[in-house]
C-alpha cells in the first residue's frame, strides 16, 4: 500500500499516526438519511471496493457539505488518472492499493485548471466567466 | 449556437492531452487494458467485433457547416470515408485505429467537439428535439438547456464512476420528437398554470433487456434549480442504484424496486440538502450565465417570406418528384416562408444512418447555401436542415437527389431504424442491417409507402435494444436459436407523447419469414382502418393486437 497526503505544493508521502482518530465508513452509507457525528474526528476512511465504485465521491462531497473540515481519505482500487474527481469532491489523503507514481498524479490532478461545476471550494466556470 | 469560449476550449483540449497520455501509458504497460478500458469509454472509444469504433458527441444534435466537414475529414482521414448516426443523434466511426484517436479527437478539438462521455457509465450527450428553434410548437428553445446540462456534466467529479450510463433527453414541444419517456431523465419543458416555465421531470424510461416508460417524479421544476435537482436525482442513483449485476443497474431498476414515491422523497430530501448551500455554494447557474447561454440560441434573422409558399406550390404542381419528397419530408417552421426540411439516411439498400464523407461535406455546403449553415442529426438517425426559405426548396432538392440525400421516406415504413447488428457489433446475437434492407426493398414503391403512410419500423439486433424495437410501431428483435437468427415482433410500441412499450406476438421467425409476415400485417391494417387518415398506430390502438398477430402468423 502507498500512503500519500495531498499538499500545495503536491503529493507527499504520509506516516500512519496512531494517535489519529479514523472513523472507517462503509461503502453504501448514506450520509444524506444517516449522518456520522464527526465532531472529534481527524480521518474520515472513505472506500473503493473497485476503481468502477464510485459512491465514495458522493460520500466525501457530502461530508464537506456537511461541515466536515478534517482529512478525507480514500482507500482500495482508486488510481491515478481518478484523481482530479477525487480531490474535487475533498479526499486529501489517499491509501493506494497500487503505487502511484507521485508527479504523475500530480500532473494529471493539475492538467485541467477550469472546471464546470461548483464541488468544494473551487470557482466554477460561471463565476470566472461573470 | 453555442460557441466556445476560453474555458470551453481549455477544458477539451486537456482531455485530449490527457488521452493521448493516457494511450502512450497504456502502450507502455503502466496501465491495465482493465484501467484502460474505462478512460477509452469515457472518451467514446469502443473496442468492437472487428476494430475500434469512435462515437463523437453531437450535443443535442446541433452542428455548424464547418464542423460537418470536420466530420466528413474525420471519417476521410482516419476511417474508411464514412460516419454513421446513432439514435441519441451522435456519429460513430466504425474502422478507426487505437494510434489515430488522440489526433482524431485533436481535430474535433480544433473544430469546438470532442468524443466526451459518449461512452462509460457516465452522464452521456443530452440530446432533444431536431426541429429545436425551429418548430412553431414548441415555448422556447431547448438546447439552451441541454448546453447547460453539457457542461454541468462534463467531467462532473461526483458522477463519472456511475452505476451504469445515463442518458438525458430534452423537449419543449407537445409532439416528442426526443423519446423523453425512455431516458433516464426525461425534461418536458411546459407552462404551469401561472404562465411561468418550467420542467416536469420524468426518471427510469429506458429500453434494453428490461423496459420502461418513464415515471413523472416532479410535475413543475422552476428553470433556475434545473441543476441543483438533476445533482439530487444523480447523487440518490449513485449512491443506491445497484452495482452488483449490471444488468439491473440502471436508475429504471433501482425506481422500480424503491417505488416512484421512496424515490422521489429521497430525491426531494437530496434536492433540499443542496439548495441549503445556496447563495454562496449554490450549485445552480446564476440568471447571468444562464443569460449568457441562451444568447447562443435566438436563432438566425429569418425575415418572413409571405410569397415563398405559393413559389413552392407553383414548382411541386410542375414536378412531381419534388412534389413526392416535400410531402413526406418538409415540414413547417414557426417563420412565414421557410421550412424544415428532413435529409434521410436511409436510401432502400444502404445501411440505416451512414452518410459519407463526400455526403457530409456536400450537406454542409448545402446548409451554407440555402439553410444559414445549420444542420441537426436526430433520433431516427436521419438529418435536419432546419431553415431553409420556401423558395429555395426546388434548388435544395434538385442538389440533394443528385448526391443520393433525396429520399422522400422521412417517418414512413422504410425509414427504419436499425441497430449496426452482427455486422460491426460484438454484443448482437444477429444481423440487423439485412433485415432492413429487406423490409425496405419490398416496400420500395413510392405509391404504396405514400398509402400507408407513418409507420415506424426499429430493429434491435440483441436484446440490449440499440435499435429501439421496443417502441417501434413494428419492433423486430434479432434472437440467436442454436445458433440460428431467429426474429421476434412487437407490436404497438411508441417513442412520441404518447410512449408505450411493444407487445410481444408469438414465436419469432426466420429471417425468410419475417418480410413477409410485415407485409401481412401491413396489408391487414390497410383493411382495418376506418380510412387513410388512421395511421397503423391508431388502428393497432383501437383494435389491439389480435387481427395483427392473426395476419403475422397467417401462411401465404
Amino acid at each position: 500500500m502507498q500512503r500519500l497526503k495531498l499538499e500545495k505544493s503536491g503529493f507527499v508521502p504520509r506516516e500512519e499516526i496512531s494517535s489519529e482518530r479514523v472513523l472507517k465508513l462503509e461503502n453504501d452509507h448514506d450520509l444524506l438519511s444517516d449522518p456520522v457525528n464527526f465532531g472529534q474526528l481527524d480521518v474520515i476512511l472513505l472506500t473503493f471496493p473497485a476503481f468502477k465504485d464510485g459512491r465514495a465521491f458522493s460520500q466525501a462531497r457530502e461530508l464537506r457539505e456537511q461541515g466536515f473540515h478534517g482529512d478525507i481519505r480514500a482507500a482500495g482500487a482508486l488510481f491515478r488518472d481518478q484523481i482530479g474527481f477525487a480531490v474535487r469532491c475533498g479526499f486529501t489523503s489517499f491509501d493506494f492499493e497500487t503505487s502511484q507514481n507521485i508527479d504523475g498524479l500530480w500532473r494529471t490532478l493539475t492538467r485541467f485548471t477550469d472546471a464546470y461545476q461548483r464541488v468544494g471550494e473551487n470557482t466554477p466556470a460561471w463565476e470566472v466567466r461573470s | 449556437m453555442y460557441q466556445y469560449d476560453r474555458i470551453d476550449k481549455a477544458i477539451v483540449q486537456s482531455r485530449v492531452d490527457e488521452f493521448r497520455d493516457q494511450v502512450a501509458r497504456r502502450i507502455s504497460g503502466e496501465l491495465t487494458e482493465d484501467q484502460f478500458k474505462p478512460l477509452r469509454l469515457m472518451n467514446g472509444l469502443y473496442l468492437q467485433l472487428h476494430a475500434y469504433m469512435l462515437r463523437v458527441a453531437i450535443p443535442y444534435g446541433t452542428l455548424s457547416s464547418a464542423q460537418l466537414h470536420a466530420l466528413a475529414k474525420l471519417g476521410r482521414d482516419y476511417d474508411r470515408g464514412y460516419g454513421h448516426v446513432t439514435t441519441r443523434q451522435n456519429m460513430q466511426f466504425n474502422w478507426i485505429k487505437l494510434s489515430d484517436v488522440a489526433d482524431a479527437l485533436q481535430l474535433l478539438a480544433d473544430h469546438d467537439m470532442h468524443a466526451i462521455q459518449t461512452s462509460g457509465n457516465t452522464i452521456r450527450n443530452t440530446t432533444t428535439d431536431p426541429f429545436a428553434g425551429a418548430t412553431a410548437e414548441e415555448i422556447e428553445d431547448p438546447r439552451v438547456w441541454c448546453e447547460v446540462i453539457r457542461q454541468w456534466s462534463t467531467l462532473h467529479p461526483e458522477f463519472s464512476f456511475l452505476p451504469r450510463k445515463f442518458k438525458i433527453a430534452v423537449t419543449a414541444a407537445k409532439e416528442d420528437r426526443a423519446a423523453i419517456q425512455v431516458h433516464d431523465i426525461g425534461l418536458q419543458l411546459h407552462r404551469n398554470a401561472d404562465g411561468e416555465t418550467g420542467f416536469q421531470v420524468l426518471v427510469g424510461g429506458g429500453l434494453g433487456r428490461s423496459p420502461y416508460i418513464g415515471e413523472v417524479i416532479r410535475d413543475f421544476l422552476p428553470k433556475e434549480y434545473l441543476l441543483s435537482y438533476l445533482e439530487a436525482i444523480l447523487r440518490v442513483y449513485n449512491m443506491h442504484g445497484r452495482r452488483d449485476n449490471m444488468y439491473k443497474a440502471r436508475i429504471k431498476i433501482l425506481v422500480n424496486e424503491m417505488g416512484v414515491q421512496a424515490f422521489t422523497t429521497s430525491v426531494e430530501k437530496a434536492w433540499q440538502s443542496l439548495q441549503a448551500l445556496a447563495p454562496g455554494g449554490s450549485v445552480d447557474l446564476p440568471a447571468a450565465e444562464r443569460v449568457r447561454i441562451a444568447s447562443f440560441f435566438n436563432g438566425p434573422d429569418l425575415t418572413a417570406d409571405p410569397h415563398g409558399e405559393a413559389a413552392l406550390r407553383e414548382s411541386r404542381a410542375d414536378h412531381r418528384e419534388l412534389d413526392r419528397w416535400a410531402g413526406v419530408n418538409l415540414h413547417p417552421h414557426k417563420v412565414e416562408g421557410y421550412g424544415i426540411v428532413s435529409i434521410s439516411l436511409k436510401p432502400v439498400g444502404k445501411a440505416p444512418g451512414d452518410i459519407t464523407s463526400d455526403q457530409m461535406d456536400i450537406l454542409a455546403d448545402l446548409a451554407d447555401q440555402y439553410g444559414r449553415g445549420e444542420i441537426r442529426t436526430t433520433h431516427d438517425q436521419n438529418m435536419v436542415l432546419p431553415h431553409v426559405r420556401l423558395a429555395d426548396i426546388p434548388a435544395l432538392y434538385k442538389s440533394l437527389r443528385a448526391h443520393d440525400l433525396a429520399t422522400p421516406n422521412a417517418g414512413r415504413i422504410t425509414d427504419i431504424i436499425a441497430c449496426p447488428g452482427l455486422d460491426y457489433c460484438n454484443l448482437a446475437n444477429t444481423r440487423s442491417i439485412p433485415i432492413a434492407n429487406q423490409i425496405q426493398d419490398r416496400f420500395n414503391d413510392l405509391e404504396r409507402e405514400e398509402e400507408i403512410g407513418e409507420l415506424k419500423i426499429k430493429i434491435s439486433g440483441c436484446i440490449n435494444a440499440c435499435g429501439h424495437h421496443h417502441v417501434g410501431h413494428i419492433g423486430i428483435l434479432g434472437v440467436d436459436k442454436k445458433g440460428e437468427e431467429y426474429y421476434q415482433v412487437t407490436l404497438g410500441g411508441a417513442a412520441d407523447s404518447q410512449s408505450a412499450i411493444g407487445t410481444i406476438v408469438g414465436r419469432g421467425l426466420s429471417s425468410d419469414q419475417v418480410v413477409d409476415a410485415v407485409d401481412r400485417m401491413v396489408g391487414r391494417y390497410l383493411l382495418l382502418r376506418h380510412d387513410a387518415n388512421e395511421k397503423f398506430i391508431d388502428t393497432f390502438r383501437r383494435l389491439g393486437a389480435d387481427p395483427f398477430r392473426e395476419a403475422l402468423y397467417a401462411e401465404a
